[in-house]
């Protein structure tokens, strides 16, 4: 018993000896490397969750496991080095090829032995799941968390990613243009008259289901001059119900609906059903999918400021011509990926 | 009756079977190492050697592996030693952990410390709170109806079970979907993903002291299961034994919720299986069914991260797995009694 006690501290210390020569190691190695290397080889940036992490100084590779992320590295030109992927939309494979022999590493919460195996020099993912975030740094892969709700947190998670995956210049074009663009809506619209401004709802992928005050929707209608009728609804939830009863009290002059594959109702059946169709909005046909066929024109990122650039169009078409809506589109796609879509394809 | 000596041999031969499922299970995964690499990182991070592979197959093996196996083979353990304790305790073999409420009312004390923005000790002591909550208005049910039938306690525990979701329901209601209700539905779907060292090692202490009494009170278990009349007989205080069984098993679940969410069907269906295999005495049942349910949601873990692009939760291969099985049984024990 006193034999194997012994046993027992003698390897104790031995493993403790091991440790010290390994964190010495270590540390010589990093005093070398920072007399020789004149470049710093990292760089330390504080994510949105308000972690200090460590980021390659040049990233090469980025997995990805939450959808609005992906937005994000696409407009900023770095769709070549995402080397993980939770969802390969056809627009995501166009602009970055090399995505069409990307595989997953994780649907909405990383898949921590597949993001080993990828091995990516950052992992990108939404500030609120520190969990997934923590767990992707234990293995030694920087994970970095962004918030993407609000107008003011896209554009900082456009500069952080910016600077993280060293495409500085173009995060601070992008930005720009999605400033310039949402002044120019509201300078546009700031002199029609409170009485006189179009109403409009958003709804979600269900009846009933409607974008309210505090959601990114609600701010594309705001800035594009709209008032979102249902923007005082008191809700946590993303798309809460109010039902249909409460739509047919709005009546409002815009129905603007999610494209959801999944969606339970299509614009179709609306204009069909013969209570509906005594919606202001369906018999003046004033009802459209926010364009979301291939990028997501209401989502986190940059490319929103075309959603409210569409609205604009929808609502004052006398004050924002479709021909001027076209050649404010193909700017945006020029300046994210030099070059332009045909309209049908983007379905707008 | 099964002989003693059978009894060690099934017991042995558990035992060696749950040595061998966690070594394959070390070797297997979506991270390319080859077995002999796995063996050999854990074994120089056991006995403190430097390891010969490259780091990140270390920290798969030893930071991803290693706790998620260890966890599986020890909540795996605790449900179903909880739910041998709860059909020994209620002389009842259709209860287990789930269908006493005591998950969800576990699930919904963690619920609700998380809106209270508590975490680790505080969500474990409140899940065990709601848990024991749970289990005590299923069994009052009854009681208050003056009835001791097999279906009064179950069907009790379908009231709770029922309230328990309703409650569970509203707290998700009234959570903030971007970080609350997310580590909500994580509770409620029963995970080991993102288990970790030192969360599982923050409930062993109640795991391991619940299983250490359950054991030396097995035969005071079984006494009572003979009826109560010849229990007192035999000079076991029985409201005593019964409610400090009740308190350990809770705990048991409790800890095993907290790590894991609520995993559905093990505890019901390994009970049973050992039974099968060892015969109805708690003092040879319990340690049966803690290795076989060890073996069983080690197994079933390895397929959710290794089947499959992304992991599948826990709950929907054990239901598959445990649901048809239950059918299995209960035809069995039919056949059995013709």
């Amino acid at each position: 018993m006193k034999f194997k006690g012994m046993h027992k501290i003698s390897v104790l210390l031995i493993i403790l000896l091991m440790a010290t020569l390994f964190t010495g190691c270590s540390s010589n190695k990093a005093e070398q490397a920072s007399q020789t290397a004149p470049k710093p080889t990292t760089v330390t940036v504080t994510d949105m969750a308000g972690r200090d992490v460590v980021v390659p100084a040049e990233v090469k590779s980025v997995a990805l496991v939450w959808g609005p992320s992906t937005s994000f590295v696409l407009a900023l030109g770095k769709g070549d080095i995402i080397t993980g992927i939770n969802y390969k939309s056809d627009f995501a494979v166009k602009v970055a090829p090399n995505l069409a022999n990307v595989g997953s590493v994780g649907k909405g919460q990383a898949d921590l032995e597949a993001l080993a195996k990828v091995k990516p020099d950052v992992f990108i993912h939404k500030a609120t799941d520190t969990k997934s975030l923590d767990a992707v740094q234990a293995l030694g892969i920087p994970a970095i968390g962004i918030v993407a709700e609000t107008p003011e947190d896209l554009v900082k998670a456009t500069e952080l990613l910016g600077k993280v995956l060293g495409a500085e210049q173009k995060a601070t074009e992008l930005i720009a243009f999605y400033n310039e663009k949402n002044d120019f809506a509201k300078n546009l619209t700031k002199d029609i008259p409170a009485d006189q401004r179009k109403t409009v709802i958003v709804m979600g992928s269900e009846l009933g289901k409607v974008a309210h005050g505090e959601m990114l929707q609600s701010f594309l209608v705001e800035t594009a001059g709209g008032i979102n009728m249902a923007k005082d609804i008191q809700s946590k939830e993303i798309w809460p119900t109010v039902g249909t009863e409460q739509i047919f009290a709005w009546d409002p002059d815009f129905i603007f609906c999610e494209d959801y594959t999944g969606a339970a109702y299509t614009i179709d059946e609306l204009k069909k059903d013969s209570s509906f169709a005594n919606l202001k909005a369906i018999k003046n046909n004033k009802i459209a999918y926010i364009p979301a066929h291939q990028d997501l024109w209401d989502f986190p990122g940059v490319q929103s400021s075309l959603g409210t650039l569409w609205m604009l169009n929808q609502m004052y078409p006398e004050k924002y011509s479709e021909a001027d809506f076209i050649k404010d589109v193909n700017a945006f796609y020029t300046l994210a990926y030099g070059t332009t879509f045909d309209r049908e394809w983007l379905g707008y | 009756m099964h002989s003693k000596w059978l009894v060690l041999s099934i017991n042995l031969f558990l035992l060696a079977a749950l040595a061998v499922c966690v070594v394959w299970s070390m070797c297997v995964g979506k991270y390319p190492i080859t077995p002999l690499e796995s063996l050999q990182i854990l074994y120089a991070n056991v006995f403190g050697l430097a390891a010969p592979t490259d780091q990140m197959a270390e920290k798969v093996v030893m930071g991803l592996r290693l706790p998620r196996i260890l966890a599986a083979v020890v909540i795996g353990a605790a449900l179903s030693m909880s739910g041998a304790t709860y059909q020994g305790i209620f002389k009842n073999p259709l209860v287990s952990p789930d269908f006493l409420g005591v998950s969800s009312g576990a699930c919904i004390g963690a619920a609700i410390a998380i809106l209270m923005s508590l975490s680790g000790t505080g969500i474990q002591i409140f899940a065990f709170c709601g848990g024991l909550l749970a289990v005590t208005i299923t069994v009052a049910i009854p009681r208050l109806l003056k009835s001791d039938s097999n279906i009064m306690l179950v069907l009790s525990g379908i009231i709770v079970g029922g309230l328990m979701g309703s409650l569970l329901g509203l707290l998700k209601y009234i959570a903030d979907p971007e970080t609350q209700l997310a580590s909500i539905v994580y509770w409620q779907m029963g995970s080991l993903s993102y288990v970790n060292l030192p969360t599982l090692g923050s409930v062993m202490p109640a795991i391991i002291v619940s299983t250490i009494i359950i054991l030396s009170m097995s035969w005071w278990i079984d006494v009572i299961s003979l009826g109560e009349r010849d229990a007192q007989t035999l000079g076991v205080n029985v409201r005593r034994t019964r409610n400090i069984a009740i308190l350990c098993s809770t705990l048991l679940t409790a800890s095993a919720v907290c790590v894991a969410g609520t995993i559905g069907w093990l505890g019901l269906v390994i009970p049973h299986f050992a039974r099968m295999l060892v015969g109805p005495e708690n003092t040879r049942l319990l340690p049966a069914a803690a290795l076989v349910g060890a073996i069983f949601l080690l197994l079933v873990d390895t397929a959710a991260r290794t089947i499959g692009s992304s992991e599948m939760p826990l709950s929907i291969l054990t239901g598959i797995i445990g649901a048809p099985f239950f059918a299995w049984l209960l035809y069995r024990r039919r056949m059995k009694l013709h």
